[in-house]
């Protein structure tokens, strides 16, 4: 908890927190019925795609798409900034839980899963790139896929 | 619908859902092979998608890491 705290002091500064009002769209209809995107910021990438530039100091504010017939055990992570060697390197989906969802999908909890999930390194110490640059290129590709939900999973 | 282990920073963010567990940086869903943790978090955050109707809405799972029986909690 106390890593937590520093990294607050240090990369969440006052002067970026979010201006005006909370955005707010309505579900169109159940969970069971929506089709929903996983967008995880926990470096993740397949093993054919470039991956992140972990070692920048500046961070790195690309993105990866990632199938939605990706097997989990092809994903990685690049990531400088938090554990994942006890976790995320063993089982991907503590912080991309694809398979997680895929059993849900069976089981008709989710409508369907979007044919493309989103996966980008959350160091990023250029966030007006993130936001002026990454973010509507990420809006635009699941807006093609018609996703009408996204699960944003922080690591 | 986002999810969080820092709750003060998603306050400062303001997503306009999000659900907050206390589990460490690194395990948003919980331990590895842990499957039935993973599909507790899973589901509680899809609830939380349908059914949070106030924008900026933080919901706190009430989990204590590895210190619950998730096949139980499942069962319920």
């Amino acid at each position: 908890m106390n890593l937590k705290k520093w990294m607050m002091a240090r990369i969440f500064r006052g002067d970026r927190w979010a201006k005006g009002d909370t955005p707010w769209t309505p579900l169109p209809r159940p969970v069971s019925e929506i089709r929903l995107a996983l967008i995880g910021s926990g470096g993740v990438y397949c093993e054919d795609q470039t991956p992140f530039d972990a070692a920048n100091l500046q961070g790195d504010w690309s993105f990866r798409v990632i199938p939605n017939d990706t097997s989990t055990s092809v994903l990685r992570v690049s990531h400088n900034h938090y554990n994942h060697k006890d976790g995320a390197d063993k089982d991907i989906n503590v912080v991309f839980p694809l398979d997680r969802l895929r059993e849900l999908e069976a089981q008709g909890a989710i409508g369907q899963l979007s044919p493309v999930h989103i996966g980008f390194m959350g160091y990023i110490m250029r966030p007006e790139k993130f936001i002026e640059e990454t973010a509507p290129q990420m809006i635009q590709i699941l807006k093609e896929a018609a996703v009408e939900a996204a699960l944003l999973v922080p690591a | 619908m986002s999810m969080t282990v820092s709750r003060d920073v998603t306050a400062g963010i303001k997503p306009p859902r999000a659900v907050y567990v206390r589990f460490p940086f690194g395990f948003t869903f919980g331990e590895p092979f842990a499957s039935g943790q993973q599909l507790t978090i899973a589901e509680d955050a899809l609830a939380a998608l349908e059914n949070i109707k106030e924008p900026g809405a933080i919901i706190e799972l009430p989990y204590r890491w590895k210190r619950e029986d998730y096949a139980a909690i499942r069962r319920e």
